[in-house]
């Protein structure tokens, strides 16, 4: 897959397979193409050049909803919640698509314990910090009942305890689904487990288990700055 | 957001309180009382229709007084040569939507972004006012009525009982059956606003984007919301029509179109009663300084604009609850911290 910003090259030919019911993460610096990947697959960006098969068939520039509606669910860099609506109707919203009424609200209560939020729920999602904003996004996601989970740095501005919170819902959710997270906190990839894959400007550098990527020189000097793919 | 009860209660009181005074006012005032409340009335209907589309959709559109327009045309040309109100009517309401269906697919399908929205909605409106005002010669003519040009179509007659072409509505009439669908629209909107279908439409308002990741289609959602939309805007150019027995280009003109936004911006945007407050307000306030001369009306009503957008952006009703919400909250505090204190004696 190819994706020009004008004379910027934000991804620069990724191939990217992910094998049904698998857990990845993809890590790289700012600036690699990691967001701009995710926006691609959830059908916010179209691809310059490339193809995304999800289960065979092509969904390459179909409306984001289309694709969401096949199973795909996204939790976005920045949180893209209802700040203007309370905690249990930003689920409640995401629940009914394809639930009754009732069958919405016994989920949003469930999924509302599962996120600890359940004394939030009538608070405006606005008035939350940060950290909550994430776990309301989570909730949405997981009442959707997603087929493919995107996670784009789903620990960003959680406490240490709450990281480790985060990470055992996603081994939950990983039951039946396929994840994808972006992640800097390399802490978190090790607790949730799954193979990695490094961006780096706009490209693939290597993919591989945790434990190799830790010792890959090629990684670390691509964090450290030592390192430009074209360089080789 | 909701005052617990308050959500089923206050509409349902606002809705008798309505079919109350629709009954009972006329036994208690002149006549041209109530030709003046109609004229509040059916701007109240057009207020409630782009409370629809922008307070609760956020879709703002700069031509909803097009859409008034057009129904009142529609219904005005269609009554003249057809000598009966009743099928008029549904063509007054039908014609609106049509257009909004067919203006509303290319904005939402071809996803135009809000400001050209805004834009191209106006033109629509600056497009219509003047082709009308222009089709002033004896050869502009829908049947047997002239579309009159500047001079509009005068002699509008009455709507009449369904079937029975004599039995018209009279002053008294009018303002009750103004004030009847007022109440209706009111009601309906209220319950649409509450169904799924209506949480969508507000979800959107807050972000649109996570809306369509969560897999409903915005595009039908604003589309159908639009053509509602368009449609109470037509009633109320229906009933404008029969209020002043008479229609003219000027329901087409950008400061129209401009005074709707105002009344939306000073009754607080995503309300209902709000939305009905701020155009009764703005009305009666033109009609005060226009009868008075104080100032010129436009110049005032642009500075409330002003000073709306800059102070008080979300409209009156928002802030009127906020300051009850606090007063109710000062409340609990004070007997909590009277609990307290009891707790530390004993």
């Amino acid at each position: 897959m190819r994706r020009r910003f004008g004379g910027v090259a934000a991804i620069d030919g990724v191939d990217f397979t992910l094998a049904e019911g698998e857990l990845r993460c993809i890590i790289g610096p700012n600036g690699a193409g990691k967001s701009t990947f995710f926006k691609m697959l959830s059908g916010q960006l179209r691809p310059s050049a490339g193809r995304i098969l999800f289960r065979g068939e092509d969904v390459t520039g179909a409306e984001r909803f289309r694709i969401a509606r096949r199973g795909i669910a996204i939790k976005t860099q920045v949180p893209n919640v209802y700040d203007g609506l309370p905690v249990g109707e930003n689920i409640r919203l995401s629940a009914a698509r394809k639930q009754a009424p009732a069958a919405a609200r016994q989920i949003v209560e469930e999924v509302l314990v599962r996120t600890g939020m359940t004394s939030h729920a009538r608070r405006l999602v606005g008035e939350l910090a940060h950290g909550q904003r994430q776990w309301v996004e989570l909730g949405m996601l997981i009442a959707s009942d997603p087929v493919l989970m995107l996670l784009d740095e789903p620990t960003a501005g959680l406490s240490k305890n709450e990281v480790a919170r985060m990470a055992e819902l996603v081994r939950d959710m990983r039951a039946g689904r396929s994840v994808i997270v972006v992640e800097h906190d390399m802490a978190f990839v090790q607790m949730i487990g799954g193979s990695v894959t490094v961006f780096h400007q706009g490209r693939i550098l290597v993919e591989d288990s945790m434990e190799n990527i830790r010792r890959n020189v090629q990684v670390r000097d691509v964090y450290l700055g030592k390192r430009s793919y074209a360089g080789a | 957001m909701t005052l617990g009860n308050m959500n089923k209660v206050g509409p349902a009181a606002v809705a008798l309180c309505g079919l109350a005074l629709a009954f009972a006012l006329p036994n208690f005032v002149e006549v041209f009382v109530l030709v003046d409340l109609t004229a509040y009335i059916v701007m109240a209907i057009l207020a409630l229709s782009l409370a629809l589309v922008w307070g609760y959709a956020g879709i703002l559109c700069f031509g909803q007084s097009a859409f008034f327009g057009i129904g009142g045309y529609a219904y005005v040309l269609a009554a003249m040569n057809l000598g009966e109100s009743t099928v008029p009517l549904l063509i007054g309401v039908a014609l609106p939507m049509i257009f909004a269906a067919v203006l509303g697919y290319f904005l939402f399908y071809g996803r135009v972004g809000d400001i050209y929205l805004g834009v191209i909605t106006l033109c629509v409106s600056l497009i219509f006012y003047n082709l009308v005002n222009s089709m002033s010669g004896t050869e502009y003519k829908i049947g047997s009525v002239p579309i009159g040009g500047h001079n509009g179509i005068p002699g509008v007659p009455p709507i009449n009982l369904p079937g029975h072409p004599a039995l018209q509505l009279g002053y008294q009439g009018t303002f009750q059956l103004s004030l009847i669908v007022l109440v209706f629209v009111y009601v309906g909107l209220h319950l649409l606003l509450a169904s799924k279908f209506g949480r969508v439409v507000i979800s959107i308002r807050h972000n649109e984007l996570r809306t369509e990741l969560l897999g409903y289609d915005a595009r039908l959602y604003k589309l159908i919301v639009f053509v509602i939309g368009a449609g109470i805007a037509g009633i109320a150019g229906i009933l404008f029509a029969n209020w002043g027995s008479f229609i003219g280009p000027t329901v087409f003109s950008i400061l129209f179109s401009a005074q709707i936004i105002i009344w939306i911006m000073v009754g607080g945007l995503g309300t209902l009663l709000g939305a009905m407050g701020g155009a009764f307000v703005i009305q009666w306030l033109n009609t005060l300084l226009g009868t008075t001369k104080i100032a010129d009306p436009n110049i005032v009503l642009g500075a409330i604009f002003i000073v709306f957008v800059l102070l008080v952006p979300r409209g009156v009703q928002p802030k009127l609850l906020d300051f009850i919400r606090l007063l109710a909250r000062r409340t609990v505090d004070r007997d909590g911290e009277a609990s307290v204190t009891n707790h530390g004696k004993m």
